[in-house]
């Protein structure tokens, strides 16, 4: 599904900043991986060029057989309405737009119609135990539930790969646990690849597989 | 397009201050655009109206004073037109009809009670055919009135209004400079020069006042229609100027003595003058639209800087360039184009509310009369109302268009990084 090899990113705002290294990573379709490694490592340099949101220097990154590498902006963005789905730390959830806006808003982007788009919303939404927060908006719900509206939007495209930047990072330790179950559940049931970075071992440890990075490289001997 | 208004109008919502600033340098670009073409168009349509009938086959000649002395014309020596002038005139090739008249300020009085200084018009039956006022009650002299040297005087409407407030005065006697005229007729001019002016026969004038001697200061040419199609009219003012000053010995050089000019010189001027003040006019608007698209093109700046990490969390979910740019310039167009109906539409109320009171304001002043003024139907033509429609989207596409590139310019992750 996913072949990372010798990928190499410098940072240069002045002072080049060599943050991945050669860095190498296999991940099998279905799988659920976590990444994990201190401040700095470069995981979520990673994560960036996993979603296309940044090009790497060197090396070559294969998704689902397709070589991604200097993509033009319009190129990515497409790539990543059809094939991908983010959840972020901090939601990045529209504000003016309430729960069935901000899941429908992917397929927006990809022509579907508001009464179609909508309903689609809604069934998620539904699936989510979320139905009668439909028609809020994001400031009125607590911090579980704009994560569950997240993960809603990125699964109503039905997604090969959903990368999750710290996807439990600004919860509570309750809810962090019913957010971990519910991307379990989509991982197991529907067969999508998920990438989570985390710094919570407790969150690291429940999925398939654990990838440390350290000085820009996969540390193979950390487990 | 239902999604993309409501997300326009959820933006504008945010901050509805920014948002009714910016709309307003737009309303008030167009309101300026509006009120100075209505008010053009006023002023033009006054200018041609106090012209009276701008017929552009009229030649007209007026006689003064010598400005140079000229084979013993000592300068300031009258010049007067006489019969023999006109018979000339009339017969030149090209001149279908010669006009004489004098014009003299005398004292009117009716009754114990009316006195006032009006102008006297002493002319032919045949100046009725200029154009100049119509007749509303009564007659014009007539050929009879010519012959006969009658007293006989028309009087405009305004004169008439202020002798009487009841019926017109037909067959009363007014004195005219202690002379007492019948009135045959009253007359309602088209332009401000017929206000406060009777007409009586210049026959009459001539034996009253003048020791019966026929003299003129004016006269006024009607060329044929082969002579004003063919562009002959300003070749037969400098034929007719010529003459005129060979006969009075007048200087070729003196330009006041007698001044012969067409119409159609005046008309051309007028239409340059036209065209130089629309364009002016549209300077100064366009310049005016000008600073309300920056002001519009700034505030869209500030408003993308404020929606970068939205517009990145768009472009995260697979948001391209162009929808990008397409929520931008909506946004503006909406802003531009509702501002700018809003600023021309009260812009032609407030144009046709000044039109409503030239018409209706109360006779109670010189130049007064409700259709009679320097400014006159000040309104805006459709093709007028069309081009401020067109210009009012081009400067909305022009103020939208940087901001919006700089948007679809960002880099998704730099977008998804900034802190607002």
């Amino acid at each position: 599904m996913i072949k990372l090899r010798n990928i190499h990113k410098t940072y240069d705002n002045g002072t080049p900043l060599h943050v991945l290294k050669g860095l190498d990573l296999d991940v099998g379709k279905g799988e659920m991986i976590a990444i994990m490694g201190q401040s700095g490592s470069g995981k979520s340099t990673l994560l960036n060029i996993l979603g296309i949101l940044d090009n790497y220097d060197e090396g070559s990154y294969m998704l689902d057989g397709k070589l991604i590498k200097n993509l033009t902006e319009n190129e990515a963005a497409m790539l990543r309405n059809e094939k991908m789905g983010f959840i972020f730390q901090s939601f990045n959830l529209i504000s003016y737009k309430n729960a069935v806006e901000n899941v429908a808003l992917p397929l927006y982007y990809r022509g579907v119609s508001r009464r179609q788009r909508n309903n689609m919303a809604m069934e998620l939404l539904d699936k989510l135990g979320l139905a009668d927060w439909a028609g809020h908006k994001p400031n009125e719900m607590s911090g579980g539930q704009k994560q569950r509206v997240a993960i809603a939007r990125a699964l109503i495209t039905s997604p090969l790969l959903i990368l999750a930047d710290e996807p439990t990072g600004a919860l509570d330790s309750v809810t962090s646990q019913e957010v971990m179950d519910l991307l379990k559940d989509v991982n197991k049931n529907m067969g999508i690849t998920i990438v989570c970075v985390t710094h919570e071992r407790s969150i690291a440890e429940q999925t398939g597989r654990v990838v440390h990075i350290k000085d820009g490289l996969v540390d193979e001997g950390a487990y | 397009m239902r999604e993309l208004l409501s997300e326009i109008f959820e933006s504008l919502k945010k901050n509805k201050l920014r948002s009714f600033l910016t709309g307003f340098s737009i309303a008030w670009g167009i309101f300026m655009i509006v009120i100075l073409l209505g008010s053009g168009n006023g002023l033009m349509n006054g200018l041609n109206s106090n012209l009276g009938s701008f017929m552009q086959s009229r030649i007209n000649i007026y006689s003064y004073f010598r400005n140079v002395p000229y084979e013993g014309y000592p300068r300031w020596s009258s010049v007067y037109l006489t019969d023999e002038d006109i018979s000339i005139i009339s017969g030149l090739n090209g001149v279908w009809k010669v006009i004489p008249s004098v014009s003299s300020s005398q004292t009117i009085r009716y009754g114990e009670d009316y006195e006032s200084s009006i102008s006297v018009n002493a002319t032919t039956e045949e100046s009725y055919e200029l154009g100049d006022f119509t007749i509303i009650a009564g007659r014009y002299i007539n050929r009879t009135d010519m012959v006969l040297k009658r007293k006989s005087v028309v009087l405009d409407e305004g004169i008439a209004k202020e002798i009487t407030d009841k019926e017109y005065p037909l067959g009363k006697k007014i004195l005219l400079d202690g002379v007492p005229f019948t009135v045959i007729g009253i007359a309602k001019g088209e332009s401000s020069m017929s206000f406060k002016t009777a007409y009586i026969p210049v026959t009459t004038y001539s034996a009253l006042f003048k020791s019966g001697v026929s003299e003129y200061r004016n006269a006024t040419v009607l060329c044929e229609d082969k002579a004003v199609e063919s562009g002959m009219t300003e070749v037969l003012s400098d034929e007719i100027a010529g003459i005129l000053k060979s006969r009075h010995h007048v200087s070729p050089d003196d330009k006041y003595a007698i001044d012969v000019f067409s119409n159609k010189e005046t008309a051309d001027a007028f239409r340059i003058l036209h065209t130089g003040l629309n364009v002016f006019i549209w300077f100064i608007g366009i310049g005016t639209l000008f600073a309300g698209v920056v002001g519009v093109s700034n505030i869209m700046l500030v408003s993308v800087r404020e929606r970068t990490h939205e517009i990145g969390v768009r472009k995260t979910f697979g948001a391209r360039s162009g929808s990008i740019i397409l929520m931008v310039l909506s946004e503006t167009l909406v802003i531009t184009v509702f501002s700018g109906y809003v600023g021309m539409i009260s812009g032609v109320f407030a144009m046709e509310g000044v039109n409503w009171y030239i018409m209706n304001r109360p006779v109670d002043s010189y130049g007064g009369f409700g259709d009679i003024s320097f400014f006159k139907d000040p309104t805006l033509r459709l093709p007028v109302v069309i081009s401020c429609t067109a210009a009012l989207i081009i400067a909305s596409l022009i103020a939208g268009y940087i901001p919006a590139k700089k948007a679809a310019g960002l880099k998704t992750i730099d977008a998804l990084r900034y802190n607002k």
